[in-house]
């Protein structure tokens, strides 16, 4: 039985979002002081229009749906998934005013793109962008990609049981800390190390690149932003092949591996613990199926005399494969290439790549390593289980924090995500094809390529692509990031508002 | 504080983020390194 919600749950939901719009508000203040500073006055107006319009909804919530009560999940749930909806459209204000976008559509898409960390864009002439409003572009990764970690695992800690199976798949006890606070705190000092050091390193090989001292370090954090948040939005139109360098592919591809792996992990190997890392079930399925794609990869180049030698291979085919897996998305040549001259064999090995994603509690979108190691195991359990006589206990373990036995349950949980995964990447592909014009292989890149929020683009997505797929391709973005689930209590929670009965 | 008077967090953190950065950093190296030998090998045989 639907239980109708109350004014009171309707109330704890608006006063949270409006908390979510507030800080919305500080992100947009960081770029205004930018393009104050450089004398940006169309996209300073953009930004305090912005933040103003904000900060407004914010204080509106704040007084008038103050609340003491806590969030359980469900309404955490369904704050998550208006958080990101709404965020993306009032974070789009300043994009659209910016004069850069066709319509509000594509500025929504662009503030959805960055906030769900996918990259895609379709910005028109990148190149002469006001620095400020590029900036806020990749602060938008950096805000969506690091709240989307504390979103979620705040939830876990909410004590949502069957909400951890659903997204993390059993690693709920897994908690990187056991205070919610030490956990933020900690992924905020990962986070912050890597600005550091990321930066320099990308710093230095920008200025052995050729570049002065003033347009590196604006290039650097951007990249950063983009690589360790796993977004991929550029600053320039041409991605990462803009460089052309081996040491600024080499720093990102590390910063891209960096942001793909869960902070678990990184909170592991800042123990001093690498054994654990190393016997980790993502890490082992990250392992293998990158070592797999990337033969696949060099054995279509190399078939197809798209590139020859081993430097080209690393460059283009390590790159890209990484760009994917990590869902950073960054390209090292233009997508049509992957068309044109990369055959069959490659490209269908990034778009598995990009299918499968990065881990759990990292920025990486995706299906996840857990979901597809789980899923794996699932497969060799049943086989196993064939095999034997009908009477034999079949125990199948894998080692996520702690040694586990394989449950139906989280098998179940994990397949379903997976399938939602599957058919979204279906759905998105079919209606590029009802469009006219573009051909499976490229409506299949860009469908999962969008739901995985990766931002590798075969060429689909630019400032004209029609209207209805930049809408599809949306709403991809924003049930991928959620990973369905809280789309779902999103959609439950507005049925049982129409249909539910109401509680004594 | 530590009994030295200095801020033990601080410290603690620092040491911590140098092992983590450092373990990391071979982790990465070493995928390069294993993604180079494939790539040679490839290349001597199907290139």
């Amino acid at each position: 039985v639907l239980l109708r919600p109350g004014a009171d749950d309707l109330r704890l939901i608006g006063f949270y979002l409006g908390k979510v719009v507030l800080g919305l508000s500080l992100v947009m203040v960081v770029p205004a002081v930018v393009a104050l500073a450089l004398g940006e006055w169309n996209s300073l107006s953009a930004f305090v229009i912005g933040a103003a319009l904000c900060a407004g909804i914010g204080a509106f919530t704040e007084a008038r749906l103050a609340t003491r009560r806590s969030l359980t999940w469900a309404h955490g749930m369904v704050t998550v998934a208006l958080a990101w909806l709404f965020g993306a459209i009032l974070a789009s204000v300043p994009l659209h005013l910016s004069g850069h976008y066709d319509d509000l559509l594509a500025a929504v898409f662009e503030a959805m793109s960055g906030l769900t960390t996918t990259g895609l864009s379709v910005i028109n002439d990148l190149d002469h962008t006001d620095l400020s409003m590029d900036i806020y572009r990749h602060l938008l990764h950096f805000a969506g990609g690091q709240g989307i970690i504390i979103v979620v695992l705040s939830l876990i800690a909410a004590g949502g049981g069957s909400i951890g199976t659903l997204y993390f798949s059993e690693a709920r006890d897994e908690r990187i800390l056991p205070n919610f606070i030490r956990t933020s705190r900690f992924i905020f000092r990962v986070a912050a190390t890597y600005l550091v050091i990321g930066t320099s390193a990308l710093f230095v090989a920008l200025l052995v690149a050729g570049f002065t001292p003033g347009r590196g370090i604006y290039h650097a954090i951007n990249l950063f932003f983009g690589a360790f948040d796993t977004g991929g939005f550029s600053p320039m139109q041409a991605s990462a092949a803009y460089y052309h360098s081996a040491s600024v592919e080499s720093v990102m591809i590390v910063l891209m591996l960096a942001g793909a792996i869960s902070f678990g992990l990184h909170f592991q190997l800042w123990r001093g613990d690498p054994k654990q890392v190393l016997r980790h079930l993502e890490t082992r399925t990250l392992a293998t199926t990158t070592t797999l794609l990337f033969v696949v990869v060099c054995f279509g180049l190399l078939r197809g005399g798209t590139y020859e030698g081993t430097e080209a291979l690393l460059r283009k085919g390590l790159f890209t494969l990484v760009a994917a897996l990590s869902s950073a998305g960054y390209q090292v040549n233009d997508g049509g290439t992957y068309l044109s001259d990369w055959g069959a064999l490659a490209p269908a090995a990034i778009v598995a790549a990009m299918a499968i994603g990065g881990m759990a509690s990292s920025t990486a979108g995706g299906i996840k390593a857990m979901r597809v190691g789980i899923t794996t195991k699932t497969l060799l359990h049943d086989v196993r289980k064939l095999l034997q006589p009908e009477s034999a206990l079949v125990v199948t373990t894998y080692h996520v924090g702690k040694r586990r036995i394989l449950r139906d349950d989280t098998a179940r949980a994990v397949t379903s995500v997976l399938l939602l995964f599957v058919v979204t990447y279906l759905i998105g592909a079919v209606v590029g094809l009802s469009y006219g014009g573009y051909d499976i292989t490229q409506t299949l890149f860009e469908s999962v390529s969008a739901t995985s929020n990766i931002g590798l683009s075969i060429g689909v997505t630019d400032p004209g692509m029609p209207r209805g797929l930049l809408a599809v391709y949306l709403v991809q973005m924003w049930l991928g990031r959620l990973e369905f689930v809280a789309v779902f209590a999103l959609i439950g929670y507005l049925v049982s508002l129409g249909r539910g009965r109401a509680s004594t | 504080m530590d009994r030295h008077g200095g801020r033990s967090g601080d410290r603690g953190y620092l040491r911590e983020a140098t092992r983590g950065v450092a373990l990391f950093a071979g982790l990465a190296v070493g995928v390069v390194l294993v993604a180079a030998v494939i790539a040679s090998l490839l290349n001597l045989v199907v290139g």
